[in-house]
């Protein structure tokens, strides 16, 4: 029983703490929108605090008793100022939906509750990190621990959670994971027309996130942070699309929600480079500003390699990009039959995760009705689906062991993406009738 | 989590716990699982201010020709439950 209320509490913390400092006021006036919603102030909030983390990673420091004070102070400012926070709700569906958002938060926060399990990679690998944090370590002492080079940013968020809870008990620490889960969600079906009924859209919510909840990636995965960080790119840039905002801060968020993907999974690197291709082919905006964005994008990465190098010797992945096993594939018919592999595995984890059966049906239909090919959305699938089939064209491990493994994580990260994309084209089929 | 992650089968979250606690074992002991199946939750019980100790093995899900080569490098028996859990000391 004292769990369930810490549980309560934990998701007390999280609303609270993530309303500030970006409000809808705030909000509304750079990106020109009148579209925000709260989902959307809590996203833009996790940005601008995971960033703070991943800064403050680096220093040895506690923040608990500091984390209490700005809660505290938090509670206040919104208790004095509710009617103000009231105006984040247009009607009583808002409200309802707000409500139905807070269920959605405690019924998975409760399920990670009655089965705490760590999954495999949760315990081998992301634990650790998490637990240093936790037992005071520094991002210096991560090195001594197994698979030091991996990125800590999800860890360190993780371990904040953890800490504050009066409980001490290691998995309240992990429902951050279902709080950017959640938000990501329901910011995406606030996009929803308001022609469209209440029900429909309780509808559609549960529907997605039926396509899109896997308990297994609560147990200690980063999965759910890099789905996050994809669709708040996708949010931030369909503000841009919709309002043509010339705000620079919108170009900021842009630049951090890619640029935390290097400091969640080795794959954040990637991810980096699909995103800051597909911000310099369709930001519609002076190729200087697209210069400065690519330039800075590259200066920071490569510092922020610099500086894992410095504190743990040196930057690697798994195994090297480039290997003399990349020749075998001059041979046509193991790249076939590699090409081939892969294939099949991309189709099981597309079944896994249904949400891409709905995105590549709508991109399909959305294809056979405009005739437009050149658009973010294609461009993003060719070159997703690309990296999927280059990063296990390159391995030089068994792909028929790895692939049933870790595939199906890849191709869900990218999902992210199109949950704006999947939104505004049922806008259209839905408002037509 | 014993619950989940089993006693002296899957991951042997319990007798690990056990083994600490009963035997005080000072520094991080290193921890084996034979099994391919199931995850090592080393992990839960490390203590970033502790040295990682070889003087203790535990053993989980264990392999006969795999505890022979640890009788060999020294270490004899403590614990065994069921001859699939042991914890080896040197």
């Amino acid at each position: 029983m004292i769990e369930i209320l810490y549980i309560f509490l934990q998701i007390f913390f999280f609303l609270i703490f993530f309303l500030f400092p970006i409000n809808k006021n705030l909000l509304e006036k750079y990106s020109n929108s009148k579209n925000v919603s709260i989902y959307d102030v809590y996203i833009f909030n996790f940005l601008i605090y995971s960033f703070i983390f991943l800064l403050i990673s680096f220093i040895k420091i506690k923040i608990d008793i500091l984390f209490y004070a700005i809660i505290i102070i938090k509670t206040l400012f919104v208790i004095y100022n509710y009617k103000k926070y009231l105006r984040y709700f247009t009607n009583n569906n808002d409200k309802k939906y707000f409500l139905f958002f807070i269920f959605c938060l405690l019924a998975i926060s409760l399920q990670i509750a009655s089965d705490p399990k760590l999954g495999w990679d949760g315990i081998a690998h992301w634990y650790y990190k998490a637990s240093n944090y936790f037992q005071n370590g520094t991002y210096q002492d991560l090195k001594n621990l197994p698979l030091a080079y991996y990125p800590h940013l999800g860890t360190y968020i993780w371990n904040i959670f953890w800490s504050i809870n009066p409980t001490g008990l290691e998995y309240f620490g992990r429902i951050f994971y279902v709080f950017i889960y959640v938000i990501t969600i329901f910011s995406a079906l606030e996009k929803l027309s308001k022609e469209i009924t209440f029900n429909i859209k309780l509808f559609i919510t549960f529907i997605l996130l039926a396509l899109t909840f896997d308990r297994f990636l609560i147990s200690g995965y980063q999965e759910y942070f890099l789905f996050f960080l994809f669709y708040s790119f996708s949010l931030i840039f369909n503000f841009k699309d919709e309002t043509k905002s010339k705000s620079l801060l919108i170009v900021f968020f842009l630049f951090l929600s890619s640029y935390l993907m290097f400091w969640v999974k080795q794959e954040g690197l990637f991810y980096i480079f699909i995103l800051t291709t597909i911000f310099s082919l369709f930001y519609q905006k002076s190729n200087i500003l697209k210069l400065s964005y690519i330039t800075l994008m590259v200066i920071i990465v490569f510092a922020s390699i610099k500086l894992k190098s410095y504190y743990h010797g040196n930057f690697s992945f798994n195994e090297p990009i480039l290997n003399s096993e990349l020749l075998k594939y001059l041979d046509y018919k193991i790249f076939l039959n590699t090409f081939y592999l892969i294939s099949q595995e991309i189709i099981k984890a597309i079944i896994k995760y249904p949400i891409w059966i709905i995105i590549i049906l709508f991109l399909i239909l959305k294809l056979i009705e405009k005739k437009k090919f050149i658009n973010k959305e294609n461009i993003f699938f060719i070159i997703y689906i690309g990296l999927i089939y280059c990063i296990y064209f390159q391995t030089t491990m068994d792909i028929n062991e790895l692939m049933p493994l870790t595939l199906d994580r890849v191709i869900f990260h990218g999902s992210g993406f199109f949950l704006i994309f999947i939104v505004k084209y049922l806008n259209d089929k839905l408002l037509k009738k | 989590m014993i619950k989940s992650s089993g006693y002296c089968e899957r991951e042997g979250y319990g007798f690990i716990k056990d083994m600490i606690q009963k035997h005080k074992i000072p520094d991080n002991p290193e921890v084996k699982n034979f099994s391919n199946i199931y995850p090592q939750v080393y992990g839960y019980f490390f203590d970033i201010k502790r040295k990682s100790n070889s003087k203790y093995i535990i053993i989980i899900n264990a392999e006969n020709n795999k505890l022979e080569y640890f009788k060999k490098q020294g270490f004899a028996i403590i614990e065994n439950i069921n001859n699939n859990c042991y914890l080896l000391k040197k």
